[in-house]
């Protein structure tokens, strides 16, 4: 078994370069697009997407050519596919496409793979991954698209995010729903391409939805959602390399145990999941079990927010220049309130 | 009885100008909605048919009718998501396009949203800016003025940096009724915007809407299925049944027989 000191020590030759950067990025990018993935309630979405690009994989060891292309290809083709299929039968979960097109897929690649008459360890890498195999082209590759995922991610972040929230509105508004929904999967497409070396076909599904799970457990925040499912993404990958290094272990399902780790501590830690316990579901038909002000009248059933017949006004209800109100200041600092 | 009979016998309709099949429509920039001879359908089958309708600056419409009688279809074709087969909409005057939807604000039937969605108020309703403030561009300091106006507009300023998700249905309907004023329309459109929503809720949200028809002299079309409470709120009633049944003042009692028709109840049953 190896120690840490090793590890640092192996950190001079260039494929271990190779293998914490690649990882890396592919743990920002997926913790990114997660967010999203997971907003939109469309988890399964990546396993069927990265189980394509299996098959592309498969296809590219069979024909013996470069399976960049092939993969990307069939990821972007099963992305187009699923987008078109749940557009044209809005009355289908989302998840049905996504399932025809992962049973398809999957048939396709043991397909493939029967037809290779000869054993190719390709093929296990393309399943579970391995960093270590990344070359300078893979690593270049995997910079440029993440680049450009990222840009695109960050043009759009603000529409992606009001068509999760409320589509036919977006549409309503002007939004171009119809592209930025297809931009949408083919982002999803070559994040999972890009990714497919460094952790494989079946742990990629790991990095793109544990990350922001995660995330999701700590926030109300949408910008800081992302910023924790990038940085537990980024944490996993690195660390899973050292453990993975330290124990001589497989580099993928090393990454996956441990952003599965993080999500186990964000879920039991959860500030929303405790929070639940003060406030039931029958609270919250009501903002008043919240807030401190109207809690403490309801004994009264006089709520002033409710029924108006109050002489000082509400905390929300003060806006910044009543603020300096002597009366207002009073009831803000008694009963607090989210006056900006 | 039909719209210009009405107008004969009470004066005091607030909608004055009605036009049908046979007169040319006389275009007003003062008016906010015109419907000429407007059929509108979706493939072979029509919903609404040669609809002309004029609705005036201020008005508090309330929409009834049974489920297909062709409310939101009516709706739908005034946000311009569907086409009309024939005849043309006019806003102040000019065609219904792209751009005048800017004046239109519309807000959904109500809908829990997530408790724990990510998305505070503010972001909420600066949503309904999107569709201004265009691709790749970031909301600017003017539109976060608007959203601060639409949040007082719907008593909801101080809730601007809460999650959405852990208000009231209620307050979750006041905050897309903001979202709706954020783009500064002069039209309101309403889908039964209280669906969801218990008695006491429906009432705050009701009250709400009042206050912007009156105080800021928003025009109101509202869609709902209660009709005794739309009928208690709104200035004048429309009637759908695969068109206009009845158009005139809610409380007028022939309104009751159009009720009676439109939903196939019993001749006695009042509404």
């Amino acid at each position: 078994m190896a120690n840490l000191q090793d590890f640092i020590t192996s950190l001079q030759y260039s494929y271990m370069q190779r293998a914490i950067l690649s990882t890396f990025i592919v743990g920002i990018v997926c913790g990114l697009i997660g967010v999203f993935i997971i907003l939109k309630g469309m988890s399964f979405l990546g396993a069927g997407i990265a189980h394509s690009c299996f098959a592309g994989g498969a296809l590219a060891i069979l024909l013996g050519i470069d399976p960049f292309f092939t993969i990307l290809i069939f990821g972007e083709a099963t992305a187009m596919i699923i987008g078109y299929i749940n557009e044209r039968d809005s009355s289908s979960s989302s998840d049905t496409a996504v399932g025809i097109m992962f049973s398809l897929t999957m048939a396709l690649a043991v397909l493939f793979v029967g037809l290779n008459k000869e054993y190719s360890t390709n093929i296990q890498s393309l399943l579970f991954g391995n960093a270590l195999l990344i070359t300078v082209e893979n690593l270049n590759q995997l910079i440029v698209i993440s680049v450009i995922v990222i840009v695109i991610f960050f043009l759009f972040k603000k529409e992606f995010l009001f068509i999760i929230f409320d589509e036919s509105m977006a549409k309503i508004s002007g939004i171009p729903v119809k592209f930025l929904n297809y931009l949408f999967l083919a982002i999803i497409g070559a994040i999972i391409t890009i990714s497919l070396r460094a952790i494989g076909a079946i742990l990629v599904f790991a990095m793109i939805v544990t990350p922001a799970a995660a995330a999701y457990q700590w926030t109300f925040k949408v910008n800081i959602m992302l910023f924790l499912s990038s940085l537990f993404g980024a944490i996993s990958a690195f660390l899973g390399m050292v453990f993975a290094f330290i124990f001589d272990l497989p580099t993928g399902s090393t990454i996956v145990l441990i952003v599965t780790f993080i999500f186990g501590v964000s879920f039991t830690f959860s500030p929303k999941r405790r929070s639940h316990k003060y406030i039931t579901a029958k609270d919250q038909v009501s903002h008043t079990k919240e807030c401190r002000y109207c809690n403490e009248l309801q004994d009264e059933e006089d709520c002033p927010y409710c029924e108006e017949q109050f002489d000082h006004l509400h905390p929300s209800e003060i806006t910044p220049t009543e603020a300096n109100n002597p009366s207002n200041i009073e009831t803000l600092e008694t009963h607090g309130g989210d006056v900006q | 009885m039909n719209v210009r009979d009405l107008l004969s016998t009470n004066p005091n309709l607030p909608s004055a100008a009605f036009s049908d099949q046979s007169s040319s429509l006389i275009l007003d920039e003062e008016l906010p909605i015109q419907f000429n001879n407007v059929t509108v359908g979706y493939g072979n089958s029509i919903v609404l048919e040669n609809l002309n309708l004029e609705i005036t600056k201020g008005e508090y419409v309330g929409i009834v009718g049974p489920n297909g009688s062709g409310k939101t279809t009516f709706l739908k074709t005034l946000l311009n998501s569907i086409l009309p087969i024939s005849g043309e909409i006019f806003i102040y005057g000019k065609p219904l396009n792209r751009k005048i939807r800017n004046d239109i604000g519309y807000v959904p039937q109500s809908s829990s949203i997530p408790r724990d969605f990510p998305l505070s108020v503010r972001e909420a309703v600066v949503m309904g800016r999107f569709g201004q403030i265009g691709l790749l561009h970031r909301p600017k300091k003017s539109d976060y003025t608007a959203v601060h106006d639409a949040l007082v507009q719907v008593h909801m300023h101080g809730f601007a940096n809460r999650p959405i998700g852990h208000l009231s249905g209620g307050e979750q309907q006041k905050v897309l009724i903001a979202r709706a004023l954020a783009r500064k329309p002069t039209i309101l459109l309403m889908d039964e915007p209280t669906s969801a929503l218990d008695f006491e809720m429906t009432k705050s949200v009701f009250k709400l809407v009042d206050e912007l028809n009156k105080e800021y002299g928003l025009t109101v079309i509202m869609i709902h299925h209660n009709v005794s409470l739309i009928r208690k709120h709104c200035q004048r009633l429309l009637i759908f049944d695969g068109t206009i049944r009845f158009d005139g003042l809610p409380d007028d009692p022939k309104a009751d027989k159009a009720i009676n028709i439109a939903y196939n109840f019993d001749e006695d049953v009042e509404m």
